[in-house]
Formats: C-alpha cells, sequence, structure tokens
C-alpha cells in the first residue's frame, strides 16, 4: 500500500514539474478559418497541410485566417484577439503565427506570439509581406495564405542578423561578395607575408635604456593632479523594443487578452 | 576687483584673473577656476619644464695602452684592429678584406674592462644555423652557401654609461563616464592636467664606440650580462681581435641620454593611472652623476654576399644572440601569398555559403 501511494505521489509530482513546459498545442482546434467561403477545398486541405508541415518543422502553430471584416477593430487587435481567444499555440508561451486577410478592409496582418516574435523580425515580417502581395493584389487567398507560410518558414529558418533582403539572396552574387572574396584574402595574406618578412630581421635599435635601471631605484618625488572642466553630451536612445535591420528578434506589443504578441501588416 | 596676471592657467596656458566674488583665479579662455593653492602648486612643480633637458658626465680620461699589443690597419675600410703579438689578423672582421697591414699603435686608450667571449666559434656557427631554421621565405641554397667558418671574434669598444637621471613632465587626461536614462545616453567627460616627478638610476648603458660597427645592430645584440665583466688584461684578446674606439664618450652620450630620457618618460607615465586617455604636454629631463666606462664586448661578426648583396650578422659573445637581415627568396614569398590567399578565399567562399 506505501508503493502504490509513493508511485502515485511520484506520477503526480512529475506532472506537477513537466505540466508549465507542456505543449498547449491542441490538434482539433481548426487551423484554417474561412469566414468568406472564399476558399475552396482543394485550397483548404492544401493549408492544413501547410500548416501542419510548418508546426512540424519549427515547434510552431500555423493559422490562417479569411475574414470578410473586422468588426471596427484594427488588424492587430483583431489577429492577436483570435489567436489568444482561439486557444493557439505552443509550448509554455504559445508560440506560432496567425496570418489574417480581411477581403473587405484589403488588409493583411501577420500575429506572431511566443518563440516566433524573437524568431522573426519586423523586417522579415515586410518581406513575408513582399512575398504575399502580388497574390493578395490578384485576390488569389488560398496562393497568398501558401506563400505567407512558405516565407515566414524560411525566415525562422535563416539566422537573426542575416539582413534586409529577399532569402534567395544568400546565394546571390553581388558586386560586395566579390569585393569581399578578392580583397579580404589579399588582406590577409599580405598581413601573413608582412609579418614573415618582418621576421627576417631582428635588428631594432633600442629607445629605452629600461635593462640599465637599476632595479628599485625608480621614485616618484612629485604627483598633482588638477581638475580642468567637465563636460557632459546626450544623445537619443534608439527605441527599446525595436527589431531594427532584421536582427535580434522583432518588436512586440501586448493584445488586450494580456498576451505579448509581435508582427505586422499592411493593406493591398 | 584686482587683476592677477602673473599665474597662468594649467590648462590652456593663459593668464588666469582673480575673481573676487569667488576667491579664486578664473581663466577667461577657457572658463576654468582654480584655487590660488592649487596654481601656485602646479606653478612651482611645473616651473622651467620646457625648458629642455640637462645632462652632466664626466670627462673621460682613460689611461693610455701601453701594454705589449699589436696593431693591424685594414687598407680597404680603414679600422684599426688590436691584437696581442701572438695573434695573426688575416682579415679584417669589419669588411672581409683580406689584407691587413701592421701598424703603429697611437691615441688608443686601455679598456677599463672588458666581458670575455663565452661562446665558441663553433657555438657561433651552430647558433647561426639555428637562426637560420624555421625561416620559410629563406632561400634554400643560403645555409648551404654560408661560409659560417670564415667567423671572426671580435671585442668592439663600447662606453658605459652609470647616470642618475630626474623627470618631470605634465599630461592632459581625461575621465569618461557613461550612463543612460530612458530617453537618453550620456557621457561626461573630465579634463585634468597631470604632473609627475620622479626619478631613477641607471647603470652601464651601453653605446658603441666605433664608427664602423652599426649602431642598431649593436643595440639589437643587448643586453650583456654584465655579472660576467672583467678587469680588462691582453691575455683576454688572445685568439680573438680588437677594434679601437674611433667615436669619443662625448660624442656617444648623446645616445645614451636619449635613451634615458625615453625611459624615465615611460617609468613617469605609468604612474598616471585611472584615466581614460592621458596625452603627453611637455617633458623635461636632469641628468646627473654621469661616468663613464670604457669596455671591450665581445661579438661575433659574419659576412656574407648571397646574389650580389652583401649581409652582416653579428651573435652577441657572451648570450649568443644572433641578430641580423636574413634575404628573402622571391619564390617562396609569391608561392606562400598565393597559398594564404587560397586558404583565405576558400574559407571566406565557405562562409558565404553557409551564410
Amino acid at each position: 500500500m506505501k508503493r502504490t501511494v509513493f508511485v502515485f505521489s511520484l506520477v503526480l509530482a512529475l506532472l506537477f514539474v513537466l505540466a508549465p513546459t507542456a505543449s498547449a498545442y491542441d490538434p482539433t482546434l481548426p487551423r484554417v478559418i474561412d469566414k468568406t467561403g472564399l476558399l475552396s477545398d482543394y485550397e483548404k486541405e492544401k493549408l492544413k497541410d501547410y500548416s501542419e508541415e510548418f508546426r512540424f518543422d519549427h515547434s510552431m502553430d500555423c493559422v490562417v485566417m479569411l475574414v470578410t471584416t473586422m468588426g471596427g477593430k484594427s488588424a492587430m487587435a483583431f489577429a492577436d484577439d483570435a489567436y489568444d481567444e482561439g486557444g493557439y499555440g505552443m509550448g509554455a508561451d504559445n508560440a506560432g503565427i496567425l496570418i489574417l486577410i480581411s477581403v473587405g478592409d484589403r488588409e493583411v496582418y501577420i500575429s506572431t506570439c511566443g518563440a516566433a516574435i524573437d524568431a522573426i523580425s519586423d523586417d522579415e515580417i515586410e518581406l513575408i509581406l513582399d512575398e504575399m502581395m502580388y497574390s493578395l493584389s490578384d485576390e488569389d487567398w488560398g496562393a497568398a495564405f501558401i506563400e505567407g507560410i512558405d516565407a515566414a518558414g524560411r525566415m525562422i529558418d535563416r539566422p537573426n542578423g542575416s539582413g534586409y533582403g529577399s532569402y534567395d539572396d544568400g546565394n546571390k552574387v553581388t558586386p560586395g561578395k566579390i569585393a569581399a572574396l578578392v580583397l579580404f584574402p589579399a588582406v590577409i595574406s599580405g598581413i601573413v607575408l608582412a609579418v614573415m618578412c618582418y621576421k627576417m630581421n631582428n635588428e631594432r635599435g633600442k629607445r629605452t635604456a629600461a635593462d640599465y635601471a637599476v632595479s628599485g631605484s625608480f621614485a616618484l618625488s612629485g604627483a598633482l593632479d588638477i581638475f580642468l572642466s567637465s563636460s557632459v553630451t546626450k544623445t537619443p536612445r534608439a527605441e527599446s523594443s525595436s527589431g531594427g535591420g532584421g536582427g535580434g528578434g522583432g518588436s512586440s506589443h501586448v493584445s488586450s487578452g494580456g498576451v505579448s504578441h509581435g508582427g505586422g501588416g499592411r493593406h493591398f | 576687483m584686482e587683476d592677477i596676471r602673473n599665474h597662468k592657467c594649467p590648462g590652456c596656458g593663459s593668464p588666469l584673473r582673480f575673481d573676487a566674488g569667488a576667491q579664486s583665479l578664473v581663466c577667461d579662455a577657457c572658463g576654468s577656476h582654480f584655487d590660488i593653492s592649487t596654481v601656485e602648486q602646479y606653478d612651482e612643480a611645473a616651473d622651467g619644464i620646457d625648458g629642455g633637458d640637462t645632462s652632466s658626465w664626466e670627462t673621460y680620461g682613460g689611461v693610455p695602452w701601453e701594454d705589449g699589443v699589436a696593431v693591424h690597419v685594414c687598407p680597404s675600410c680603414g679600422a684599426e684592429i688590436v691584437t696581442d703579438p701572438t695573434t695573426a689578423v688575416t682579415k679584417c672582421p669589419y669588411c672581409d678584406n683580406v689584407t691587413v697591414i701592421e701598424g703603429n699603435l697611437s691615441g688608443v686608450l686601455r679598456p677599463d674592462c672588458v666581458i670575455p667571449f663565452s661562446v665558441t666559434a663553433e657555438d657561433a656557427r651552430r647558433l647561426m644555423a639555428e637562426y637560420c631554421r624555421n625561416k620559410p621565405l629563406l632561400p634554400k641554397n643560403f645555409i648551404n652557401e654560408l661560409h659560417i667558418e670564415e667567423t671572426q671574434g671580435l671585442y668592439i669598444p663600447f662606453w658605459l654609461f652609470d647616470c642618475r637621471a630626474d623627470g618631470r613632465a605634465t599630461y592632459l587626461a581625461t575621465k569618461v563616464r557613461h550612463w543612460s536614462d530612458r530617453k537618453y545616453d550620456y557621457t561626461e567627460t573630465r579634463r585634468f592636467r597631470v604632473y609627475r616627478r620622479g626619478g631613477m638610476a641607471f647603470s652601464k648603458i651601453p653605446a658603441d664606440g666605433s664608427r664602423k660597427a652599426d649602431d642598431t645592430m649593436m643595440e639589437s645584440i643587448e643586453p650583456y650580462d654584465y655579472r660576467g665583466m672583467k678587469e680588462f688584461g691582453t691575455g683576454y684578446l688572445s685568439g680573438f681581435v680588437a677594434d679601437k674606439y674611433d667615436v669619443g664618450a662625448d660624442e656617444s652620450k648623446a645616445r645614451a641620454d636619449a635613451r634615458v630620457k625615453n625611459s624615465i618618460e615611460a617609468a613617469l607615465l605609468t604612474t598616471v593611472i585611472g584615466y581614460s586617455s592621458v596625452i603627453p604636454t611637455g617633458s623635461s629631463v636632469k641628468i646627473t652623476d654621469g661616468t663613464v666606462r670604457y669596455a671591450m664586448l665581445p661579438v661575433w661578426l659574419l659576412h656574407y654576399t648571397y646574389r650580389g648583396e652583401r649581409f652582416t650578422y653579428a651573435i652577441n659573445g657572451q648570450t649568443g644572440r644572433v641578430v641580423g637581415k636574413l634575404p628573402i627568396s622571391r619564390g617562396r614569398a609569391a608561392a606562400w601569398f598565393a597559398g594564404i590567399y587560397a586558404a583565405a578565399a576558400a574559407l571566406v567562399a565557405l562562409i558565404m555559403f553557409l551564410l
């Protein structure tokens, strides 16, 4: 009996310890929400697959939402609330993204939560939106969502701070890269060769007589430090929570539900 | 209000004015305020600091060299070589000229002290070979063609200077502090006039007394260990040759003065601590109690002509330190450059690929 109580207590303790880190992911929730009826069944199925794949690859939730109107709310508030109230997210920080397209307002918004805030910077949000714009202009909502999910996955994969530009720029040959490929090795080999040449001649005159100073003979007989003046300069600080330049994660705000979100959007 | 114009601002050097209201001295040029006692203290300390350096050395008298020694004169470079009568000199140690004639000894002072050779001719050859080792740019055939068996042991005349040096120096220093609040980053810069005074003693600063010996090369083989110094005797010349000095002590002391001045300035600078930046603005050094000794210090000299260029190497005859410029193979230098370039380019390409 004692042994049963001990095992039961141990299981309870383990559950208690593991509870905060357990995934909050609820697989029964809909990840493709179409309140307009504009998405075909085929598109919905395809988007579900994309969402599932995104979750599998990045351990983050992925929700797409197509609405006619946002009921007077801003796109940011609508997307954040939909994510929070829908109970989406993975892990203790409810990590995930929600891509909202409001057809009536012709507005798109990407809301990030938890680890996704740091994983996708403000500049990267803009890049994702850039990639969606062509399909949005064509009112091809399904394609826009797929491009958004695909681009968000790539942004999470790339290291933070890799700069502004599309993902494919990594393999693009630019004049800067050619210059780096030519100049950097030339500078390095020039420095190494200069050091090697320097070591071929050890004739160096002596500037001081430190080798001949009588040990312990140095004595300071006078010292005076006079304060002359002081000046203070001040420079304005950069915005503290901005992702800035694609590095260090995105900026964040708090939703009406008290949850931190990142993200960004635009009209199309 | 009374004007006092006989004090100068420690910050900018402009005349200071007495401000009766504040009971302090004010600089109209830079706006600084000082206590009268502080300025008086500074004036007393820095008085004459830019008036130049002074040095006081004894005049070296010396004792004429009357022992039984032989003098040889090189008709090529004019070097006058002194040996004991039994040592035959066939080659000039400075220019490698093979014709050396016997001459007359005149105006030669007997050295006060000598450091005997500790490094043998065999050691010198080994040290030279070691010096050429692990030099990837050295022409491959250089060491094979090096006729190091012709190494010549030579006592070179040195003047050894003992002195005491007292120095004063002024500096402009700053202390910089950073802090921030929600809106701004702040930087506070505080400027100070710093004054230091101190002294130290020096013993046996060497300066070679031979015009033919390259000064930079002779400084490069320093230091000698003076614990091995002996009172001079012609017996130490046996098997070696000695050069007759042709640069007097008075002429050499300028080099010793410069080294002493640099040393005392460096020592004073180490005491200016706790500042973000320190800029020396003036100094003066007074050298006193200067005494001079005449010494013979051992050097192995080696000459080598490689592809028309003449190379000279000196080996400290006591410590074995080898000094000299080695030839550089252009082919090897180009190969190393190309190899490093290729490796660095590959690394850059790999980093670009990964990013």
